[in-house]
């Protein structure tokens, strides 16, 4: 329709808003990019936090081509060897390959990890957006359901959900899918409590005042107009949660109550290698270095979000 | 005060409920059947037998009647029931085990904030040299290295390979002292190690936070050296936010210790909780968990109260 009026404006001058818009908004996407990995840049622990978790991401994508063998088969003649050219990391009891094992490995924690964050946001997000925007009884009431969430330990719930799951001899499949729904369940009401908070303090600002005014409705307002100005605090929080799921996720393992066991984990690789801790040391020491760099990374990277995106507090 | 006590007092009524529900409702999902465990073989397909245990144990009453007098005995008698492997009773058996996780607990807050309040001031007032880079790479390394993969570490170093510390095994200090205190140190400093990471930054912001207050320039324009001021005012007012954390972090230690007690031997609550999980021992695994949730629950009322009583500035409701 739009074009349809501006058809007798001669070519090249081309007013038409929608595209305009589109343009503009691209343009500022890029901007936005190329101003982000300016500050990346010149956030030096950022940048080194980075450039671990791109490797972690691409270890996890590239896993099938870096390993080097069979992650479950097991080989009795080569068990219990040294780091050796035929195996980078050595073999463990079973004489599976360690260094295949930890990348695979990487790749499943660091599934687990995202696939739990990106439940807990997409369940905390919302809560989080009403509860702020609407306030009142409807606030106060999801609000206390939010205390009572956080008030049952995390790692309680954990060794509960293991529990259930190891209960039910539940195939990898569905045993990692139960592993990341009590991992996101878990995360939800912190985020909800978050993304209610930076709500509530955009709520009263004059922009927000206007569009009323102009009658958009409440649903876009809190989800188009709101939450946008909301996302620093909760990308900063969930790079940081990735690092915590993955140790909780590494924990579980290492005590027995993960995966079933040919799987590849850090964590029970490195159960596993404490039988053999006083002959073998190197055992225990590559899959602890691997979930240590990996956390590492998550933990620099949030760290330098951090003061990339909130100024206020880059000074500390 | 009193009435914002009792009224958060109240309010854990129905937190504490619901996380009753949960626990008790989540294991009764779980698959198997008691009388299939309780009775031998032949009789477990006896019905009259069945019928008889099911009416002994109360199963023949509807869910919500056997939650109601499940958390009735609970409350009235302190009776969690009976554990399925040792047959004895669970009250008296995770009670026992407390005052280990508790001692663990401690010396492990104690060692965290020995390590923490130093290093986060020193990083603080020479705040952008090299002291400051490194006690915060520290720290970040400190939060990143899994709490099992250091004590195992520690384990390897220090027991096994130097022969300094014992590997694992838990003294009651009241019994031999010295027995005792080496057998604690590896797994608290393996705790403590991890907390202080959190406890460092956190004194460090506070810290700079007080640096930066009106206060502190008085105090210098009134001649006071940096020594003075720094241990005199701001690292007093700094330490409000670092004790409250380190208070919140005891009750996430207990539950949270089981890792470490599971790689110690130690005897804690934890370990009764892990032991409970690997054998299936259900009513075991319910009753740990409710009862460390209580604690937790309590705990962290606890630190909220004492917080507020420090620092008055916060004292609405």
């Amino acid at each position: 329709m739009a074009r349809a009026s501006v058809a007798s404006i001669p070519e090249g001058f081309d007013i038409e808003p929608a595209g305009l818009a589109q343009r503009s908004r691209t343009t500022q996407l890029w901007r936005a990019v190329k101003n982000a990995a300016w500050e990346l840049w010149r956030n030096r622990l950022a940048s080194v936090g980075a450039l671990m978790v791109f490797t972690l991401f691409l270890v996890s994508i590239l896993a099938p081509v870096l390993a080097t063998h069979d992650p479950v088969k097991q080989n009795y003649r080569e068990m219990l060897q040294g780091p050796s050219a035929a195996h980078y990391f050595g073999t463990d009891k079973f004489g599976r390959d360690i260094w295949s094992r930890t990348v695979w490995g990487c790749q499943r924690l660091v599934t687990i990890a995202v696939l739990a964050v990106l439940m807990g946001i997409l369940a905390g997000v919302p809560l989080g957006t009403i509860s702020g925007y609407y306030g009142g009884r409807l606030d106060a009431v999801l609000m206390r359901v939010v205390d009572a969430w956080l008030a049952f330990p995390g790692i309680l719930f954990y060794l509960l959900a293991a529990t259930f799951i190891r209960a039910y001899e539940l195939s990898l499949f569905w045993n990692t899918v139960g592993l990341i729904f009590a991992l996101g369940v878990a995360r939800t009401p912190s985020i909800a409590r978050l993304v209610r908070g930076s709500v509530l303090a955009e709520r009263e600002k004059e922009y927000i005042e206007a569009s009323h005014i102009v009658g958009e409705s409440n649903l876009y307002i809190a989800f188009r107009q709101i939450l946008p100005n909301c996302l620093s605090p909760l990308i900063i929080d969930a790079t940081v949660a990735l690092g915590v799921e993955l140790l909780i996720i590494a924990s579980l393992s290492f005590l027995g109550l993960g995966a079933p066991p040919p799987t590849p984990d850090w964590g029970a690789d490195l159960n596993l290698a404490r039988e053999h801790m006083v002959t073998r040391p190197y055992l225990a020491i590559f899959p602890g270095l691997a979930i240590s760099f990996a956390v590492l990374g998550f933990n620099l990277f949030g760290d330098g979000l951090r003061d990339i995106l909130d100024p206020r507090i880059a000074d500390r | 005060m009193f009435r914002y006590t009792l009224y958060r007092l109240l309010q854990l009524i129905p937190v504490l409920l619901m996380v009753s529900i949960f626990v008790y409702f989540m294991i009764y999902w779980l698959p198997g059947d008691v009388i299939d465990a309780l009775a031998g073989e032949a009789e477990a397909h006896d019905p009259v037998v069945r019928a008889a245990l099911e009416k002994e144990l109360g199963l023949d009453q509807p869910l919500y009647v056997r939650y109601v007098k499940w958390l009735g005995k609970i409350v009235l008698h302190g009776d969690f029931g009976k554990s399925i492997t040792t047959r004895r009773s669970i009250g008296v058996e995770v009670f026992q085990r407390i005052p280990a996780t508790v001692y663990l607990a401690v010396v492990a807050v104690v060692i965290s904030l020995i390590i923490a309040i130093p290093l986060g001031t020193i990083a603080a007032v020479k705040r952008r040299t090299l002291a400051d880079y490194t006690v915060m790479v520290g720290a970040v390394a400190g939060l990143s290295i899994p709490q099992f993969w250091f004590a195992i570490l520690c384990v390897l170093f220090f027991a096994l390979y130097l022969g300094w510390l014992p590997p694992s095994e838990y003294y009651s200090p009241f019994d031999n002292l010295w027995l005792g205190l080496q057998h604690l140190i590896l797994p608290a400093s393996a705790l403590g190690v991890r907390l202080a990471a959190t406890t460092t930054r956190l004194t460090r912001s506070a810290m700079l936070d007080e640096i930066n207050r009106e206060y502190v320039d008085t105090a210098r324009s009134l001649g006071l050296s940096e020594r003075q001021v720094v241990f005199k005012y701001t690292l007093r007012n700094a330490l409000i936010p670092t004790v409250t954390v380190a208070g919140l972090q005891f009750g996430n230690l207990l539950g949270g210790t089981v890792v470490i007690e599971a790689i110690f031997a130690w005897p804690g609550i934890g370990l009764t909780l892990y032991d409970a999980i690997v054998s299936r021992d259900y009513p075991m695994v319910q009753a740990s968990v409710l009862i460390l949730a209580t604690a937790f629950v309590l705990v962290n009322l606890l630190v909220d109260l004492t917080y507020r009583l420090l620092n008055p500035r916060i004292r609405l409701p």
